[in-house]
This record gives C-alpha cells, sequence and structure tokens, in this order.
C-alpha cells in the first residue's frame, strides 16, 4: 500500500510532437481509487503505462510510496494490473495464470495454491481453476484478470477499460464489486475508463485528461458542480451541460433581450464583450409568465423525468437546448415554451480561455498547470 | 485452415462442375507421384519390354532392396542428416533472435533491415557458389558437414526469420507486458509466456528448414565435388548418371526413399508453414 | 502502437531521489534499450554475413579480376576491370541465354501464379473432401526433393518408355512415338523443365494464397455483396487488394526461383548432353566457373545476374519492406 505521484512526468513519443502526457501533476493518496478519464486518445492508457513501467518516463518523475521509480523496471514495482483484453497466458490454467507472480517471486507452493484459493473464492471463480483461458466466458476472464492482480497484495493495482469488453449489464455489475473490493482491500487503484458514468461512481476523486494534460482532479461532486473548464462542464454529465456564447456588460448577461445580474463580480475578470455560459439541463425550468423562447423540436421520454430539445431564440449554440422536465407531463414536439436557467445553479467560462470565472475555482486545475508549464519552458529555454 | 467459403456459388449443377474440375487437377498433381511409386515397384524388364504399366501387377520390392543394401545410400542419408540438423538448430536459434528484434522493437533501421531480410532471401546460391566455393576451399571445409552447414545457414536464416518474425508478432505484447508487471525480466517474460506459445511455430519453422537443407542440390553438388560423401539428392543424381542409368525401378525406389520422410513431415506442420508465410507477407 | 519499453535499470543503482544523477540512468537506460535489437540481431547477421555476405564481397572483387585456372594453382590474379563484363556484353551467346532464361522466367512464373491462384479460389468453392485432396496432392508435389522430381518427371517424358509420349500417341498424335523431349532443341527440353518447376512451385503459390484468401473478413464481402457488386468484381475489388501483400511476395519468390534455376536444367542436361542449346544463366556460370575453371569471368556473370533479379523486384520488394512498418 502506497501513495502514488506524478511529478510533472512526460511521455513524449516524437520528439518535437506533442507530448502524449505533458508535465501531468497528481497525488494520489495512500488506499485511494482514482480514475483517469477522458476522450479516446488523450493518454489514460499511456499514463498508467508510465507507472506501470511500460512506457518511458521521458520528464519529471513518478513516485510510489514515495520513491522515485521513474527508472525501476515493472518487476520491481510492486504493482499489478488489469489489462482491457486481460491478457491473460493462453497456454496457463486459472490457477497457474493466477499464481504466475507468485511463483516468480518465489513463494512456496503450498502458499501459492492457498493464496490463489482465498482469492478464487472472493471472485467465485473455484470452479474453473483448472480450465484454460480459452475456455471461459469473457466475465470470467474478466474475473481472472482480477484475480491475478488481487492475489499478489501489490501496493498499486492499474486497471485500464477492464471492462469494456463486457456487456452493459454485466459491467454495472463488475463495476459495483470492483469498487467494493479495492475498497475492502484498501488498496490504492488507478483506473482508466473512457465511461464517465464508471468514473462519477467509481472514483474517490476523478482526474480528466485531454491532449495530454491534466483539466481537472476532483471528487466526482465537485467535479459536476464545479467544472474548472468549458472542457470538463461539456465532457462530465449526460446529457451534456448546455453551452451558450452570451453577450454581458461586465454586471450581468443580456439573455434574449432581458439583463440577468451577477452579482459576484466574475463577469469583471474577462476583458471579452461575451461568456460562455454553462446550464445542466436540469437547473432550466419551464416557466409560464417570462424567459426565453422555444420551440420543442424532440423529446425524450425516460419514464421519470423526459428530455426536450429545442432551438431558444437569440442564443448562439451549436447544439439543441436540452431541458429536463417532469416526465409525467412533457411538453410536446412543437409545442412552445419559455425557459428560464436557475441562475444560482449557473456556470460562467472565459469565452477565448474556456477557464472558469465564477464561484469556487477549483485547485489543480489548467489555471496553475498552465502558469507552470510555460515557467518550466522558460527555464528550459534559458 | 477453417474455409471460410463466403463467395459459394449457388447452383449445385456449377458446384458440382467445380468439384469435378478440382478433382481432376489433383489427380493430374499427383500422378508423378504415383507414377514413382507405381514404376519402382515393377520389374525394369516389364517397361522396356512392353512399355509403361498402369498398375504394378508383377509386383516386386527389389528395387527397394536394391537401393536400401546400398552402402553409398546409408552414407549420403547419414549426411543429409547430419548438415540438415546442424543448420536448422543453428538457423533457428539465431532466427529467433532477429525475429524477435523485429517484432518486439521499433528502432531506426527497422524497415531497412526488413528490406534487407527480402533482399538477402533473394540471393540465389547459383550466384554465390564460386565465390563460396573459394571461401570454404581456404578454410579447408569443403567436403565437410561445418562448410555445407554454414551455407545453408545463410540460405534458409532469411526465410526462417521471416516467418518466425509473422509468429512472433502473432502473440500479443500484451502477455509479455503482464508477466513483466508480474515480476519477470523483459527476458524471462520472453522465455515463459512468448516461448511457449511460438512452440508450434517453432516447430513448423523449423520442419521448414530441415526439409529446404534436406532437398538442396546446387550447393551440395559444388561443395562436395571431388568424390567423398554426398547428400542423398546428389547421390541419387549420381545414381542415376552412373550405370544404374537405365534402372528406373532403382532411380524411382531411391526418389521415393529420399522424398517419403519428407512428405510425412510436411503434411504435419504445412498449415502452419503457409499460414506463417502469410501472416509475415500480411502482417509485415 | 505500444511496444515494450525496456527500462533495465537494477533496484539497486536506481537514485531514490531526485539527484543529479537521475538523467544519467535514464541516458543509460535508453541507450541500452536502443541497443538491445542489434545485440538481438548480431548473431543472425554475422551468420548471413559470414555465409553470404563475405562471398559476395569476394565475388565482386573477382570479377574485376583475371581470375583462371593458373590463380588456383596460385598465381596472382590480375586486375582486369572492366574487362570480363565487357567480354560478356558482347557475347552474343550470352545474350541468347539471358533472353532464353527471361522467357523462361516470365513463361513458367506467370503460369505459376495464373494456375496457383486460380486453384486457390477454386479451393474455396468446393467441397470439403475436395478441397483435402487437393490439398494432399499440391502438398506432395511441394514437398518432393526437386533431383526426385526431376528423376521422376525424366522417366514419364523418356522416349521409349515415358507414359508422357504414350499417352499423346494413344490420343492420335503418333507423331508423339518415340519424341525424344530432351533431345529435340531447345524448346522442348525447356517445355519439360518449365512443367517440372511450375508442377513444384504451384502449390506453395495455392496454399500461401488460400491461407490469405481465408483470412479475408466475410463481412467485407458480404458488404459489397449487399451493395450490389457481382463476385468478379467483389474479387477484383475487395478481396484481391486484401491479399495483395501475399501475391506480391509469391510472385517475387517465384521470379528469383525461376531465374535462377540450376538444379533442374542440370540434372536434365546429364540425360540430354547437349548444353549450348539449353543453357539458362544458372547453369551458365556452373560451366564457366565451375567446371570451365574460369572464376573471375562466372563471378562476373553471378553478379550480372544478381542485378538483373534486383531490376525486376526491387519495386515490389520495396513495397513488402514499407507494409512492414505500417503495422
Ligand atoms: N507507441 C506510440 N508511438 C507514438 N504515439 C503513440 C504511441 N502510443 C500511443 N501514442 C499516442 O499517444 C496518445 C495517447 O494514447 P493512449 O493510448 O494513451 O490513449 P487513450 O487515452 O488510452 O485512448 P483510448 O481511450 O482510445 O484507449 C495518442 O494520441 C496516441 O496516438
Ligand atoms: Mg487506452
Amino acid at each position: 500500500m502506497a501513495s502514488v505521484t506524478y511529478d510533472a512526468a512526460s511521455r513524449i513519443y516524437t520528439p518535437g510532437a506533442r507530448p502524449a502526457i505533458n508535465q501531468l501533476q497528481l497525488d494520489i493518496a495512500d488506499g485511494e481509487f482514482l480514475v483517469l478519464v477522458g476522450p479516446s486518445g488523450c493518454g489514460k492508457s499511456t499514463a498508467l503505462r508510465m507507472l506501470a513501467g511500460l512506457e518511458e518516463v521521458n520528464e519529471g518523475r513518478i513516485l510510489i510510496g514515495g520513491e522515485d521509480v521513474s527508472h525501476v523496471s515493472p518487476k520491481d514495482r510492486d504493482i499489478a494490473m488489469v489489462f482491457q483484453n486481460y491478457a491473460l497466458y493462453p497456454h496457463m490454467s486459472v490457477a497457474e495464470n493466477m499464481g504466475f507472480a507468485l511463483k516468480i517471486a518465489g513463494v512456496s507452493k503450498d502458499e501459492r495454491a492457498k493464496r490463489v484459493k482465498d482469492a478464487a473464492k472472493l471472485l467465485d471463480l473455484e470452479p474453473y481453476l483448472d480450465r484454460k483461458p480459452k475456455a471461459l466466458s469473457g466475465g470470467q476472464r474478466q474475473r481472472v484478470a482480477m484475480g491475478r492482480a488481487i492475489v499478489r497484495s501489490p501496493k498499486v493495482f492499474l486497471m485500464d477499460e477492464p471492462l469494456s469488453n463486457l456487456d452493459a449489464k454485466l459491467r454495472v455489475q463488475t463495476r459495483t464489486q470492483i469498487a467494493a473490493l479495492t475498497r475492502k482491500l484498501a488498496v490504492t487503484t488507478v483506473y482508466v475508463t473512457h465511461d464517465q458514468v464508471e468514473a462519477m461512481t467509481m472514483g474517490d476523486r476523478v482526474c480528466v485528461l485531454k491532449d495530454g494534460v491534466l483539466q481537472q482532479v476532483d471528487s466526482p461532486r465537485n467535479l459536476y458542480d464545479t467544472p474548472a473548464n468549458v472542457f470538463v462542464a461539456g465532457f462530465i454529465g449526460s446529457p451534456a451541460m448546455n453551452l451558450f456564447q452570451v453577450e454581458h456588460d461586465g454586471e450581468a448577461l443580456i439573455l434574449g433581450g432581458e439583463r440577468y445580474v451577477i452579482p459576484d463580480g466574475s463577469l469583471k475578470k474577462t476583458s471579452s464583450n461575451k461568456v460562455t455560459l454553462g446550464v445542466r439541463p436540469e437547473d432550466i425550468h419551464i416557466d409560464p409568465e417570462h424567459g426565453i423562447e422555444m420551440v420543442v423540436d424532440l423529446t425524450e421520454e425516460l419514464g421519470a423525468d423526459a428530455h426536450i430539445f429545442g432551438s431558444p431564440e437569440g442564443l448562439e449554440s451549436f447544439q439543441p437546448l436540452v431541458v429536463r422536465v417532469d416526465g409525467r407531463r412533457p411538453p410536446l414536439k412543437g409545442d412552445h415554451v419559455k425557459v428560464v436557467p436557475q441562475m444560482d445553479h449557473i456556470h460562467l467560462f472565459d469565452a477565448e480561455t474556456g477557464l472558469r470565472l465564477n464561484g469556487e475555482i477549483p485547485e489543480n486545475t489548467p489555471h496553475a498547470q498552465l502558469a507552470d508549464v510555460e515557467a518550466l519552458q522558460d527555464e528550459e529555454g534559458e | 485452415m477453417t474455409s471460410t467459403t463466403p463467395l459459394r456459388p449457388r447452383r449445385t449443377a456449377s458446384r458440382q462442375a467445380l468439384n469435378i474440375t478440382a478433382l481432376a487437377v489433383a489427380l493430374l498433381w499427383i500422378f508423378p507421384i504415383y507414377w514413382m511409386v507405381n514404376v519402382s515397384l515393377q520389374p525394369n524388364a516389364q517397361m522396356r519390354l512392353e512399355g509403361p504399366t498402369w498398375v504394378p501387377l508383377d509386383f516386386t520390392p527389389d528395387a527397394y532392396l536394391g537401393v536400401l543394401s546400398d552402402s553409398s545410400f546409408w552414407t549420403a542419408m547419414r549426411m543429409s542428416m547430419q548438415v540438415s540438423l546442424l543448420a536448422v538448430a543453428v538457423a533457428l536459434f539465431s532466427a529467433t533472435l532477429a525475429a524477435v528484434a523485429l517484432s518486439r522493437f521499433r528502432f531506426r533501421s527497422r524497415t531497412a533491415i526488413i528490406i534487407t531480410v527480402l533482399v538477402v532471401q533473394m540471393i540465389p546460391a547459383e550466384a554465390l557458389f564460386i565465390s563460396q566455393f573459394r571461401m570454404l576451399s581456404g578454410w579447408g571445409l569443403v567436403n565437410t558437414t561445418l562448410g555445407l552447414s554454414l551455407l545453408y545457414v545463410g540460405t534458409v536464416m532469411p526465410f526462417i526469420v521471416w516467418m518466425l518474425k509473422g509468429f512472433v508478432d502473432g502473440v500479443p505484447v500484451d502477455l509479455e507486458e503482464a508477466a513483466m508487471i508480474d515480476g519477470c525480466t523483459k527476458v524471462g517474460a520472453f522465455f515463459r509466456v512468448t516461448f511457449p506459445l511460438l512452440g508450434p511455430g517453432l516447430v513448423a519453422t523449423g520442419v521448414f528448414g530441415f526439409l529446404v537443407s534436406w532437398n538442396e542440390f546446387t550447393l551440395a553438388l559444388v561443395m562436395l565435388s571431388s568424390g567423398g560423401r554426398v547428400t542423398l539428392p546428389v547421390w541419387l543424381q549420381g545414381f542415376q548418371e552412373g550405370m544404374s542409368g537405365t534402372d528406373w525401378a532403382g532411380i524411382m525406389a531411391g526418389s521415393a526413399l529420399i522424398a517419403i520422410p519428407v512428405l510425412i513431415l510436411f503434411s504435419i506442420v504445412q498449415r502452419r508453414m503457409a499460414s506463417g508465410m502469410v501472416s509475415g507477407a500480411v502482417k509485415g | 502502437m505500444a511496444t515494450l519499453t525496456p527500462t533495465t535499470s537494477p533496484p539497486g543503482t536506481v537514485p531514490r531521489d531526485s539527484s543529479p544523477g537521475r538523467g544519467d540512468v535514464s541516458r543509460r537506460a535508453r541507450r541500452r534499450q536502443a541497443f538491445l535489437p542489434f545485440l538481438l540481431l548480431a548473431l543472425p547477421t554475422g551468420l548471413v554475413m559470414l555465409a553470404l555476405g563475405y562471398p559476395m564481397a569476394r565475388q565482386l572483387v573477382m570479377s574485376f579480376q583475371e581470375f583462371g585456372i593458373a590463380q588456383q594453382f596460385g598465381q596472382p590474379a590480375e586486375w582486369v576491370g572492366f574487362a570480363n563484363y565487357q567480354a560478356i556484353l558482347t557475347d552474343t551467346y550470352f545474350w541468347v541465354v539471358t533472353v532464353r532464361t527471361l522467357a523462361f522466367t516470365a513463361v513458367a512464373a506467370g503460369l505459376t501464379m495464373v494456375v496457383g491462384v486460380g486453384l486457390a479460389v477454386l479451393m474455396q468453392r468446393v467441397a470439403t473432401g475436395v478441397r483435402v485432396a487437393l490439398q494432399l496432392a499440391l502438398l506432395f508435389a511441394w514437398a518432393t526433393p526437386v533431383i526426385a522430381a526431376v528423376a521422376i518427371w525424366k522417366l514419364m517424358a523418356d522416349h521409349r518408355h515415358g507414359v508422357v509420349n504414350a499417352v499423346l500417341s494413344g490420343a492420335g498424335l503418333t507423331g508423339f512415338d518415340g519424341f525424344h523431349w530432351l533431345q529435340a532443341g531447345t524448346t522442348p527440353f525447356l517445355i519439360v523443365a518449365a512443367t517440372v518447376v511450375i508442377w513444384a512451385s504451384t502449390p506453395l503459390v495455392t496454399l500461401a494464397t488460400y491461407a490469405a484468401l481465408s483470412q479475408v473478413d466475410e463481412s467485407a464481402v458480404e458488404a459489397a455483396q449487399i451493395d450490389g457488386a457481382s463476385t468478379p468484381r467483389i474479387l477484383w475489388h475487395i478481396v484481391l487488394p486484401i491479399i495483395r501483400p501475399v501475391l506480391i511476395l509469391m510472385a517475387i519468390l517465384q521470379v528469383i526461383w525461376d531465374l535462377r534455376v540450376f538444379a533442374q536444367i542440370y540434372s536434365l542436361q546429364q540425360t540430354a548432353g547437349n548444353t549450348t542449346d539449353t543453357n539458362l544463366l544458372g547453369t551458365y556460370i556452373y560451366q564457366t566457373g565451375i567446371a570451365g575453371g574460369d572464376y573471375g569471368m562466372a563471378s562476373a556473370l553471378a553478379m550480372v545476374m544478381l542485378l538483373l533479379l534486383l531490376a525486376l523486384t526491387w519495386r515490389y520488394v520495396r513495397i513488402l519492406g514499407r507494409q512492414g512498418d505500417l503495422r
């Protein structure tokens, strides 16, 4: 058990090109479950593989339990990893697969058998111990991969999209099991996924990456409530947050001809005469009296509630506006409605930099990060 | 090979015609081998007097007994065995190293080396045997197992590297990575995980190299020229040229005795051999 | 695609801290990583250099020398510049042999490819039993040692006892009764030689192409069928591009093997007697060098043959080589 630290760690595949991981600065506490999330190709796997020792750390360092392991080979890092396609050894039985690491470590045969058995019991794998991976279902293989990781009681678990090969139902079920299991074992876990539901439900904290740059790392709640920039705002949440370009006069937003005063002065922080306004679908309500006029283009009924889509008048947006409404009597296609954002739940972002303007600005975000990078680059230049 | 027959014609009549064509081709292709066996089991006089007989009615194993009691056949057999085994052992071991380097690492001159492998594959023995002969004679290795084996190693290496690379590519890198995380060194991961999975491919490749050496004629003819021990193909050629030039049954029996072990080995591993070459080409 | 990145410093040597030594370790590890593949390549490369590279260099040198019988008995070889090449290129017999070799290669390699690929496509569409029979027949032909194959065909084409003449004259072509294929001139001789070559080399083409065909993704073919493409068009536009690397490899190999063909011609010549009318480049080099003792000239001839091979196949070798990096 150990903490993990990425200390300005970078991975540069091709010198001169954009780094796959750019100055990643991240502290993961002992026993914490941290989820790495981001769109495809953002460098999640790379970050994980750097920690595993499968990718070189070109700049900066990686520490496990306070020790610099940047140039330690994977076998000496005391980590376990669950691969996306499980990477089970096809020529070994389930028991041999799970006991392989212990065998390499020179653990005695009896001890090995005992620990494999315990892990198998934990994962309901006992009936399959003598089978080859080929003779297992996808879900069973996934559990063997998990088993291979937990028999070792390593310092850190690494998991790279371990659920992406399972069907939807099994995924939900296994998601809960993994979260419960790792908390029970209290082992530090770094978990990669591109599925934001997985990220939000499993992580103690979630780290959002984009193009190899850390965007925000925070608890799921904070990530949802105070996204640090437009990217995180749009990425987290489903349906996605509504984002518009809105004019302002320094004190108030001008929306559909009406002025909405922002009292905390956040509009003074930007030099542009526009800001990006973000409102989550559930933070907009339909008002009979006044608000922004909208014709409903589509209604998605989900049972408990419904999502209505439409293009409001006088608002610049590339996406249709989404509003979450009561599922019992939703407006239907073609209805005219007036919608009002709940002003205490809006998000304001700088129209140019995309950074958050209002509310509590989260720490450990590109605000700090970008400045760091620049400083470092200056240093190198000298 | 599991056949995926996506373009299966629908009408059974045309299907039948295809079946018959294929059978006819199969018969045409197997016929020379049938003929070899047929003639080897007939008395020579029979053919000389009456021309070819389609079935060996006057069955006699004399020709085989003649060859098997010939000590020069056994000498050649031993020579062929030694040369082929030595060449394959050395070539297989070193080709494995090369295949791993080309399959598991990305380095600057990799493409150049892959092209070189292909080009070296092209260099025909027939274009080099003059100076290869001079080289061996300079080292006193003409007429020796070692000398001929060395040349065979050079001949089969590129092809073996090519095939093995295909097989190594076929083993997911993930497995080696998992083994490294499980505590193996890089070399350990290769030997504990990739190597066992490579087994069938190694066997197929090894058999291929063995057969190429076993069947090789040109280099053996040149390097084992001045009397002394020869390999089986050279022995068979000499057998034809010698007094037994019209002993057709004997020649066919000799051919059959050389070919049969090869046919058996071949049938066992051909599937993997063909797919090894293919995956080498398809996957690069 | 990700590759293994060996960070192989043993744990003891790793600085515990961000000390100044850190960069050193990193650089050393990186250097070792860059070095390892070359270490692995050393033995195989060394062996090939020894068996092929070194003789090749010597041959190149020898092709610029007067290197005959006298030199074999110790006289120093004399530099003659391009004299050997000049002699070759101005010799009409060389051109006769070269053109003959090229014609032989074109016919033999061409037919091998056409028949081989045709059989592979055929094989995909026949009943399993028939396919296995055909595979087995091809396999046997492939595995038969060259010299044994030549002996068999020699017997089958024998003018008196041969089954070929018996069948032909039986079919009414009485002109073939007692026809001596191997002594009746260049063309009949080469027809026999080409038959042996094609018989023995078609199986590899068929089996490899068949293996490649069965790797073609069925859904791509089905998609094309749904798009309304006819079978020939599917073969041409969908299947062919996918198996192209295999076809290129096979074609290169056929050209190489047929251009340098030696054993078959040599063995047939021993029966035919006449070599002048039947020589291809391979046997011509052998006669000039090993039999005639003129190593200098033979080396130059061999170099010319090598250049010819390279000229014919270089483009396709490059295509294949580049393919290797697209993975
Ligand atoms: N070996 C490599 N050489 C060069 N670039 C690479 C290499 N491996 C990955 N990359 C690049 O690094 C970036 C990050 O890749 P990575 O595999 O970490 O993405 P990811 O976030 O895991 O994506 P996904 O969700 O699709 O798995 C990508 O742009 C990828 O193209
Ligand atoms: Mg990934």
